[in-house]
């Protein structure tokens, strides 16, 4: 054992260990945690150094975004006019456009003066009065064309220059078009037609960014500055191409975070995938891990797309979309757990829950598999009956956290109604039932933020202040472990990261405060220091 | 700019035959410089021998066709549809099994470089009933009955008279289609299913159309159809009006109307006879869709839709 052993003295170690919560020193070697206590506790090890520079620190475990996609890596190459704060790839702090003109005048302090303009992450929700249209837009350039793309994901406006590019005029009656009084197109419109016909008519494409190597460093630095250290591409393509890019960019020393692609598994026949996720298998390494699958069973709820059960939407909408036909679902969901592959569902809706549900009972009965693991995502409409079946399966719920912050005015008065809203995300009741959970950001439809994430689990507070559900908060340190050991239980990784203990990968999160002592209305705003991969020390600024 | 590709969409429940019909469309001689856009690839019987190269998505036929899979995303495979030179000649998009073909459709609605030929649905005879009634898919399969232009009434061969013609009646109650075949092994006729672009100059034949759902299959290929969707409302009295003073070179109209006051409407045009009804239960509300067929010498696809657009009053569905 030639490697050299350093001690970080530290103001306190959150463990997440049950047998020692808290601790003050922390050994590492080669890597990984050589030990976890006191000084005595660790200086029988041999010879070591003291690196003092975490000692007025607080050290966490490296936060792990169990739902997270590169794409948020391929959306800061375009210009972010969302309504509330968010933090570049570059450490840059957009501060939140908070009305129309705000959002015209971003757009024209980047705009370069040639090609298309893009924003994204555009979310008037928020906004009093009229809605954004092709005026609004016009005022950026009216030679070229413009776009922005919503957060919700759903929506976006364009400029003239798009509209008479593609001939949209008083006549288009199309479903996603939408018409001001005077009958003319406003510019806003939704649905994937209108997203093609705004990409054909503008030759914006942001697809064939996707995996490439650009938006993973983009990703790998938004993940770092807010002390991840484990983030999963919850719906990877995978292509030769992506795969090449993971492969050179992710075990470079100098990529800050691990990173898990789960295989988007409408690609291509579950048979061909369940194959290429295994032959894949092969060549994961500590930084990059092959291996979860991720399927796709219906929309969202603030897109009106989810499905949902009896009563449906609180406005009346009718129900959502299957993103497969249900038997589809079923046969994929078979042929990869046949495979021996851990299965991650994304179910917004709680019939699609339910969907899911029934699925993996047939299929364990026929085919059992202890400690499967498979795990719904998003699971926002858990009642105590779905969960009690989760736990009576073994699967986790990563539920979406976020939601009750930037939708959960939408949700209470469009989407759910009172009574669902308040149950949305119900973090109590999963820790009660003794179902294992973490929380995530779906990033990028909201920003990546594990303190935020737990943040919003513990307040419950959405963007106007309201508590959505008292009986459903729970506790900073309960919180705490749902983006640590929560999520790195749903990747099966819970055995290298997660926690500080002896064995496991020296991933640690860096903080400037104790989470534990700031009132819990302030765990989001805890700056962080940076992070710590593998024994290789990351600060967020040199020091 | 070039002229706009013929788009047509392929939708209907899994299980409808989409896949037989596909089949059937790559393996015709004359299918050449047509993209078939499909869900997946696995499932096609695509002869090795009719395979001129492949890579990654796509494959190209001996017979001039590309076959490609959707993947996740309709809006980048279709980029990349377009963006190979030359462009296709056609293209066909199979729609998933639970999706909305008018949503699929919508792409060349909205886009100038395609154009909209028809929306063909595919209908498991045997099993549609209880499809409709499903309680997880059961609104989807009433929204893809809803947009059809065609409808393709397969596994004809597993029902017996009396419920076919039952369940026919029942199905063609909820669609907007102007035309109905019955099929077996999605055995239709290729050529109509396509528009006949090529030949739109061509003379109509001499020949009667008003009994379409009898009409010899081999004649389709020599109309035209054209569809309709809105969200406003029609006023009854323009409405009326249009349907009087439609030329006779359509040949026939079906489809659901939102009607000013009264709700949605069964409207069926024969000839020079129509009937409004009030639409069955399961018919999507909140938006209108018109279905026309007539000859090649019917008016223009914009005369159309400005005499349509004539009787819509700017009010939103109900």
């Amino acid at each position: 054992m030639g490697e050299t052993t350093v001690i970080y003295p530290a103001r306190k170690i959150i463990t997440m260990l049950a047998a020692r919560p808290q601790a003050t020193h922390v050994a590492v070697r080669g890597g990984r945690i050589l030990g976890v206590g006191d000084l005595d506790d660790l200086t029988g090890w041999g010879d070591y150094e003291i690196d003092d520079r975490f000692a007025d620190k607080v050290i966490l475990p490296g936060f792990v975004e169990g739902h997270s996609h590169t794409l948020e890596g391929v959306l800061w190459q375009y210009t972010y006019v969302g309504f509330f704060d968010r933090t570049g790839p570059d450490g840059h702090h957009w501060p939140g456009a908070k009305s129309i003109d705000e959002v015209v005048a971003r757009l024209r302090e980047v705009d370069t003066g040639s090609g298309p303009v893009v924003g994204w992450g555009f979310d008037p929700i928020y906004f009093t009065g009229r809605r954004m249209n092709k005026d609004d837009l016009d005022k950026v350039a009216t030679d070229r064309s413009v776009l922005v793309l919503h957060a919700s994901g759903h929506l976006l406006n364009v400029n003239s220059a798009v509209l008479n590019a593609a001939g949209v005029t008083a006549d288009t009656d199309v479903h996603g078009v939408f018409k001001g009084p005077d009958g003319e197109p406003t510019g806003e419109m939704q649905e994937f037609a209108a997203l093609y016909m705004a990409f054909e008519a503008s030759g914006a494409n942001i697809y064939n960014q996707i995996g490439g190597e650009s938006s993973l460093h983009n990703f790998g630095r938004v993940c770092h500055l807010a002390g991840v250290t484990t983030a999963t591409d919850l719906y990877a393509r995978l292509t030769p191409e992506t795969t090449a890019a993971l492969l050179r960019v992710v075990p470079d020393p100098s990529f800050p975070i691990r990173v898990v692609p789960a295989y988007g598994a409408l690609a291509d026949t579950p048979e061909n995938g369940a194959a290429l996720v295994k032959s894949l298998m092969d060549k994961s390494s500590a930084k990059l891990r092959f291996g979860l699958v991720k399927m796709m069973t219906d929309g969202s709820i603030q897109g009106f797309t989810a499905r949902i059960k009896w009563p449906g939407y609180y406005n009346g909408a009718p129900n959502g979309l299957w993103n497969a036909p249900p038997e589809e679902l079923v046969r994929a969901f078979n042929v990869f757990h046949d495979a021996g592959l851990q299965v991650h569902m994304h179910t917004n809706g709680n019939e699609a829950s339910e969907l899911m549900l029934d699925t993996i009972a047939d299929t364990l009965a026929r085919n059992p598999r202890p400690d499967h693991r498979h795990t719904l995502q998003h699971a926002q409409m858990m009642d105590e009956a779905l969960l009690r079946r989760a736990k009576a399966l073994g699967v986790a719920v990563n539920m979406f956290a976020n939601h009750l912050y930037y939708w959960g005015e939408q949700h209470l008065a469009l989407t759910l109604g009172p009574e669902r809203a308040h149950r949305m995300e119900p973090f109590a009741t999963a820790q009660r039932l003794g179902v294992p959970y973490a929380m995530h950001s779906d990033a990028p439809v909201t920003p990546v933020a594990p303190l935020f994430t737990a943040w919003c689990a513990v307040e419950r507070r959405t963007a106007e202040g309201r508590v959505l559900g008292e009986a459903e908060k729970i506790s900073v340190a309960d919180a705490l472990r749902a983006i640590t050991l929560g999520a790195a239980y749903t990747l099966k990784m819970d055995h290298e990261v997660g926690s500080i203990e002896t064995g496991k990968r020296a991933d640690f999160a860096i903080l400037e405060q104790d989470p534990l002592a700031v009132p819990s209305a302030e765990l989001k705003d805890i700056p962080i220091w940076g992070t710590v991969l593998g024994g290789i020390v990351q600060p967020l600024h040199a020091e | 700019m070039p002229a706009p590709v013929p788009f047509t969409v392929l939708g209907g429940y899994l299980g409808a035959g989409k896949t037989t019909l596909l089949n059937r469309i790559l393996a015709a001689p004359g299918a050449g410089d047509m993209a078939v856009m499909v869900n997946d690839f696995g499932r096609l019987n695509i002869d090795a021998e009719l395979v001129a190269a492949q890579g990654g998505r796509a494959v190209r036929l001996e017979n001039g066709c590309v076959c490609c899979t959707i993947g996740d995303s309709l809006v980048e495979s279709l980029m990349q549809v377009m963006a190979a030179t030359p462009r296709p000649a056609r293209i066909l998009v199979e729609a998933s099994g639970v999706a909305d073909p008018a949503r699929v459709a919508d792409f060349a609605r909205l886009s100038p470089s395609l154009r909209l030929d028809r929306v063909i649905v595919l209908v498991d005879l045997e099993q549609i009933r209880a499809r409709c009634a499903d309680r997880h898919v059961g609104d989807m399969a009433l929204k893809q009955l809803a947009a059809a232009d065609v409808l393709v009434l397969n596994k004809a061969d597993l029902v017996d008279d009396a419920a076919r013609t039952e369940t026919r009646a029942w199905v063609e109650g909820r669609s907007a289609a102007v035309v109905t075949f019955e099929a077996t092994r999605a055995d239709v006729p290729l050529a109509a299913l396509f528009a006949p672009s090529e030949r739109a100059g061509q003379a109509p034949r001499d020949h009667d159309h008003n009994r379409n759902h009898d009409h010899p299959h081999d004649d389709f290929d020599a109309v035209r159809t054209w569809s309709f969707e809105t969200r406003r409302v029609f006023d009854r009295a323009r409405l009326e009006a249009l349907l009087d003073g439609l030329p006779p070179a359509v040949l026939r109209a079906k489809g659901f109307v939102d009607l000013a006051g009264e709700g949605l409407m069964t409207l069926q045009l024969t000839g020079r006879r129509w009937t409004l009804e009030p639409a069955p239960d399961g018919v999507p509300r909140g938006q209108s869709r018109l279905v026309v067929l007539g000859t090649p010498g019917m008016p223009a696809d914009a005369d159309l839709r400005r005499l349509v657009t004539g009787a819509v009053t700017g009010s939103p569905a109900t």
